[in-house]
């Protein structure tokens, strides 16, 4: 038998011209001939070859083995999610507060009678005591302190992910 | 099975120790039949395969993700095998100057003797496996064991995918000529 022949009928069993898999070889005219059934039964069989057993003790003893090299990064806030929550409430407070009182003021100044509550008097008058920029300083230290909170979330996600940037993988 | 083995590396990355030998439970026994194929001795096999684990679990962090985790392992475990087996210089004779072995034949319908038979079959390749030349053995099985394509095995072996299909040809033929010279008329009746 030609080598030519015996390559293809190897590739017949791999499933090469077909296309339909290694694991379902085509049957061919050849199949009753003893060349191709030889190989057939070896194909089989090799196919149906089982894995080496390691010993029994073989994971643990890989376990054993193991250095601690990663370690869990315990990632903590900068600032307590308490105190996070209770700057927003306040904020939101703060702005509705803010809303209301121009809300009242606009109606109470279109009635022909104009009496603001003492209460909403008091707080125009406290407001009105503080200079434009203290205002200012106000706004500034709060979007810092908005967007250190924020870079803080992001933070803690992004290192939570991975602790070892991965270069390449085949340097071994 | 790919997604599984991801989600293990990324829990090992993490800190989580643990997550590794549910890697190495899944994959010690293809690492150890690899490393036994080519270094033909158990003990040092296993010592190659807990090798191959020790320098996954170091290098786990390079794992790209671009290949299979398997094909990844494998690699470190063909290259950890070979070096081994360079360094201890083993040498294999080739099957056909062997002599006293015998194989015996089972059809797919084989009756309870068969049956028997075709287990002394399997035995009997995996002895004439164990003969052939290391790298030779290794690709019989990552081809048949570890289910690998042609090109999967090029990339762990750093050999042509021609040179795969070559030798994957000749070893196949010369398991089949061992089959033939040791059954003889036994294959005959079973044919």
């Amino acid at each position: 038998m030609k080598a030519q022949d015996k390559q293809h009928l190897w590739q017949q069993l791999d499933g090469e011209p077909t296309d339909s898999g290694r694991a379902q070889p085509p049957r061919r005219a050849t199949e009753l001939d003893t060349e191709w059934k030889t190989r057939q039964l070896l194909h089989h069989s090799l196919q149906k070859m089982e894995a080496e057993q390691p010993s029994m003790r073989f994971v643990m003893n890989v376990m054993d083995r193991l250095p601690q090299l990663y370690k869990k990064i315990t990632v903590q806030p900068l600032v307590h999610p308490r105190w996070v929550h209770a700057f927003l409430y306040m904020l939101t407070g703060a702005g509705l507060l803010y809303v209301g009182v121009v809300v009242h003021y606009v109606q109470t100044a279109e009635d022909a009678a104009v009496n603001l509550s003492p209460t909403i008097d008091w707080l125009l008058q406290f407001f009105a005591l503080l200079p434009a920029q203290s205002w200012g300083m106000m706004a500034i230290l709060c979007a810092s302190y908005l967007f250190f909170v924020l870079l803080d979330r992001h933070l803690r996600k992004r290192f939570s992910k991975t602790d070892a940037s991965p270069p390449k993988e085949n340097s071994i | 099975m790919e997604d599984e083995d991801l989600q293990m590396i990324e829990a090992v990355l993490q800190g989580n120790q643990p997550a590794f030998q549910q890697l190495v439970e899944r994959y010690q026994h293809f690492v150890f039949t690899i490393a036994l194929r080519i270094v033909k001795s158990r003990e040092e096999a296993e010592e190659v395969a807990q090798d191959v684990f020790l320098k996954v679990y170091k290098t786990l962090g390079q794992f790209e993700k671009k290949s299979k985790f398997s094909t990844w392992l494998y690699t470190v475990a063909w290259r950890t095998s070979i070096d081994q087996a360079r360094r201890k210089q083993i040498l294999t004779d080739s099957i056909d100057d062997e002599e006293g072995a015998f194989w015996q034949i089972a059809t797919p319908d084989e009756t309870p003797l068969q049956a028997v038979q075709h287990s002394d079959l399997q035995q009997q390749l995996q002895q004439a496996i164990q003969q052939l030349r290391p790298d030779d053995a290794a690709l019989i099985t990552l081809y048949y064991l570890n289910e690998k394509s042609v090109k999967e095995i090029a990339d762990i072996t750093g050999l042509t995918e021609t040179n795969i299909k070559t030798k994957l040809y000749r070893t196949r033929e010369l398991l089949r000529e061992y089959l033939d010279a040791q059954l003889q008329e036994e294959i005959k009746d079973m044919l």
